[in-house]
């Protein structure tokens, strides 16, 4: 399977802030990749970078085997880009942005532009300036879907969006992804909003990743621990490297245990409080684990930033 | 192509509205220029007042709404800002940018430019007219169209076009002495009486190509920007040359000239040219006053010309060989704006077309030191140096110029006359007995291309250089006057934005003129419109 998207070292700055610092992310041909990550982590700017609209400081990015610098009409006729941020031509009417947008691709299909013109429910004649935001997103991704392009990059589609509307855009796009194989890469700040439709996540932080793992492998590594401690236990002067937010309460000491797969967790709370305890070890969510890594990024930033 | 035609369909589509405002502005402003609307009625009696009704609001709306459709079409549609809805889609930027260029050229460009030649043709003009005025405003037309375009529609938009102000205003400055460099050593390249336009052009091309290198060696890091760019400044400057070096008003430039040739060759050309030589080395006793004006001092000059001064500069230089620089006045051979005064040699050439016996008096007086350049001349008061012989040495060069009675107006309201392209009309003529004068409104009705006080353009002028000036005339008495100083329309053929075709010409007010005839003045005094329409051209280095 080849990537269909390649990004190595990819390094971007905006006077004193690296807003991109050395990010290297692969994304598989027919995944469908959430690229997850607070506010100000880099993800708009990584896409930016990726899609041209942005020159990188340094490292590469490739979309369809072709460096991002280099992309043009011929790459841009098999990329579908939906951004928050995208300016529409709002004077048209949807109808108008299907005619202006179809004689740009060869591959635009009329059929397919119809039915997900019924499917998304939207009014043909109605100017995107009176449409709400939820439609307005629909009418891009419209546009940007009917040529059936192989790569889908979507930029914080759901923002602003309310949960109604946001759902059924999840569902039209899980629908279409599903049954046309694309590849599809789509960024927010919120694990909940894209935790259905995709089976990757990517977490960026301060510019850099912080993991790339696939739904199945994120949550078989991630877990809720709780320790019932006996008399002589005491509380460690470090913890391990793979355990969050550690708090104790008495006897009673709870964690995130993010390499589960990969060690035996009775030993380790074993050494670290120097006796016998209980243990209790609860899976989690994708979004519990979201939130987790969300809050220990925010805690890391606040200490560098108080050095 | 198929995608530039794309664009261009939406571009149409976008701006309807906007056109459709277009549209109706031109034909306004053609109507308006062809008197069907928007005439300003002089009232009689005249009320210098109701000069201010010729400027109308919608020349300003007509240059802001070419320039908002323009640059929205092209900013609106860029690929450069990183938010833009064709930046991800695959539409080259050239079709895009042809796109728009065919859609600005024929909804802006090409009707700005149809509306002069329609106008001009309606006006009845020659062929050779209509298609150097058309030529005019094209070439005015497109290369600011084209800047505009390209700076909006670049990576680098605001950067652009705070260099392009900063340059402009720079340049601008600078460009009209330049050209005053230029003309001193090609003059045969220029025509001083589109001197204004030629500056402007100049100007244009100089800032282009200086906004254009910054752009592509400082600002743009993208090999086919700076490609594009380039490639749109080599057409601005080789558009602007043409304008400045091309065939405008080329037949009429040649029938002018043979008419000056045919002149001086067969009645003034010596004397005209050894008057003008020898008073160029006089010694200073021929010098008047504090200040100096040429004018007045040119010994041997036939009387009935007058010499108006282009670029030049003078020299005092003592036996003893001391040299006082006396000023030199780079101007540009600027011969009539908007407003003049009569000068004395004008004054004494007009006086020549009327008998000796005649008595030839200018309302209000007249001064000298009003008049362009002047003041450049100032000769040194202090020290010994007019108790010393010195020579006076001038280099540069002139125009001499001559009236010819061009056309004769009877006092009474309706009269009408037409001299060239401009019709003359009597608004009014009635003795006002309380205050012992006699008042004329003349009305000038021409193709109405002045242009707005305020226009950059407003010094541009027409070929070939007239003049007028009005006498009111007794002949019974011989007393004639005329105006000091008047307000002429500028117009001209070929050029925006037209304003008004109308204007009163000529207020006279004299009490001799009422006095000696009392009121049968009416019935005897003719008003004579006199025109500057030949002239030669002098040069000295």
């Amino acid at each position: 399977m080849s990537n269909m998207i390649e990004i190595n070292d990819l390094r971007k700055r905006f006077k004193k802030t690296d807003a991109v610092d050395g990010l290297s992310l692969n994304v598989p041909e027919g995944s469908v990749t959430a690229f997850l990550g607070p506010n100000g982590a880099g993800k708009t700017t990584t896409i930016k970078c990726m899609l041209n609209l942005h020159e990188p400081d340094g490292g590469v990015a490739k979309l369809l085997g072709t460096e991002s610098t280099k992309l043009g009409p011929k790459e841009f006729s098999r990329i579908g880009y939906v951004s928050e941020n995208m300016e529409l031509p709002e004077w048209m009417t949807v109808q108008e942005l299907l005619n202006y947008c179809r004689p740009m691709y060869d591959t635009w299909d009329r059929d397919f532009e119809a039915k997900m013109l019924k499917d998304f429910e939207l009014p043909s004649d109605t100017k995107l300036r009176n449409l709400s935001r939820g439609m307005k997103m629909k009418a891009a991704l419209l546009s940007s879907l009917a040529y059936r392009p192989k790569l889908v990059v979507l930029d914080e589609p759901f923002s602003g969006l309310d949960p109604l509307v946001r759902d059924e855009f999840i569902r039209g796009l899980l629908e279409l992804t599903e049954d046309e194989g694309w590849t599809v890469f789509v960024s927010s700040h919120d694990i909940e909003e894209v935790e259905r439709l995709t089976d990757r996540v990517a977490i960026i932080n301060r510019g850099r990743l912080q993991l790339d793992e696939s739904h199945d492998a994120l949550q078989g590594r991630f877990r809720k621990v709780d320790v019932q401690l006996d008399e002589n236990a005491v509380p460690p002067l470090a913890k391990p490297d793979s355990w969050l937010e550690l708090k104790t309460d008495g006897r009673i000491a709870r964690f995130i245990h993010t390499r589960h797969d990969n060690g035996n967790i009775a030993d380790e709370v074993k050494s670290a409080f120097g006796s016998e305890a209980k243990v209790e070890v609860q899976s989690m969510t994708l979004r519990e684990i979201f939130v987790a890594l969300a809050r220990t990024y925010r805690l890391d930033n606040n200490q560098e930033g108080g050095k | 192509m198929e995608l530039a035609l794309n664009q261009f369909r939406k571009d149409l589509r976008q701006f309807r509205y906007f056109l459709l405002a277009l549209a109706v502005l031109l034909v306004v402003d053609l109507a308006s220029n062809q008197g069907w609307t928007g005439r300003v009625d002089w009232q009689w009696p005249f009320d210098s007042t109701d000069l201010a009704r010729s400027k109308f609001g919608w020349i300003a709306a007509l240059i802001t709404l070419s320039f908002v459709i323009t640059i929205s079409c092209f900013f609106g549609n860029s690929k450069f800002r990183e938010n833009a809805f064709l930046r991800t889609r695959p539409c080259p930027g050239r079709s895009i940018w042809l796109g728009n260029l065919m859609f600005v050229g024929a909804f802006v460009i090409v009707p700005l430019i149809l509306t002069e030649t329609v106008n001009l043709w309606l006006h009845e003009l020659p062929l050779p007219l209509v298609l150097a005025g058309t030529w005019e405003r094209a070439m005015l037309v497109i290369p600011l169209v084209v800047i505009v375009g390209a700076l909006v529609s670049t990576a680098e938009s605001n950067r652009s076009i705070g260099a392009f102000v900063g340059l402009a205003y720079g340049v601008g400055l600078v460009s009209a002495g330049l050209i005053g460099l230029a003309m001193e050593f090609l003059p045969e390249l220029f025509n001083a009486q589109r001197i204004g336009t030629t500056s402007i052009r100049f100007g244009i091309a100089i800032c282009a190509a200086l906004v254009l290198v910054y752009h592509a060696w400082i600002v743009s890091s993208r090999p086919r920007d700076s490609l594009r760019v380039w490639m749109i400044a080599v057409i601005i400057m080789v558009s602007e040359w043409a304008a400045v070096l091309g065939p405008q008003n080329a037949q009429l430039r040649g029938v002018a000239e043979a008419e000056v040739k045919a002149t001086m060759a067969t009645t003034e050309d010596e004397r005209l040219l050894n008057a003008f030589s020898a008073s160029l080395g006089e010694r200073r006793e021929d010098i008047v006053g504090m200040g100096w004006n040429p004018s007045p001092a040119l010994k041997g000059m036939p009387k009935e010309w007058f010499v108006r001064w282009g670029a030049c500069t003078a020299e005092l230089k003592t036996a003893d060989g001391q040299v006082y620089q006396a000023g030199s006045y780079p101007g540009t051979a600027k011969i009539f704006g908007r407003f003049y005064n009569l000068t004395t040699s004008e004054m004494n050439a007009m006086h020549a077309q009327f008998s000796d016996d005649a008595i030839l008096e200018v309302q209000d007086g007249y001064s000298d030191f009003r008049s362009m350049g002047y003041r450049n001349f100032t000769l040194p008061t202090d020290g010994d140096w007019w108790d010393r012989p010195a020579d006076l040495t001038v280099r540069g060069q002139g125009f001499a110029y001559r009236w010819e009675l061009a056309a004769e107006l009877k006092l009474e309201q309706g009269s009408q006359a037409t001299t060239g392209l401009s019709k003359w009309k009597v608004l009014g003529a009635e003795l006002q007995k309380v205050q012992n004068h006699v008042e004329i409104v003349v009305e000038q009705e021409g193709p109405g291309l002045a242009l707005t006080d305020q226009s950059a353009f407003m010094q541009l002028e027409r070929w070939p250089e007239h003049r007028y000036d009005f006498v009111l005339y007794d002949p019974e008495s011989q007393v004639g006057c005329t105006m000091a100083s008047r307000y002429a329309n500028s117009g001209r053929v070929g050029g925006i934005p037209p304003i008004s075709g109308r204007l009163p010409s000529c207020v006279l007010r004299s009490a001799n003129c009422a006095t000696t005839g009392g009121a049968s003045i009416r019935k005897r005094c003719v008003c004579w419109c006199f025109a500057s329409i030949t002239w030669a051209r002098l040069r000295r280095r």
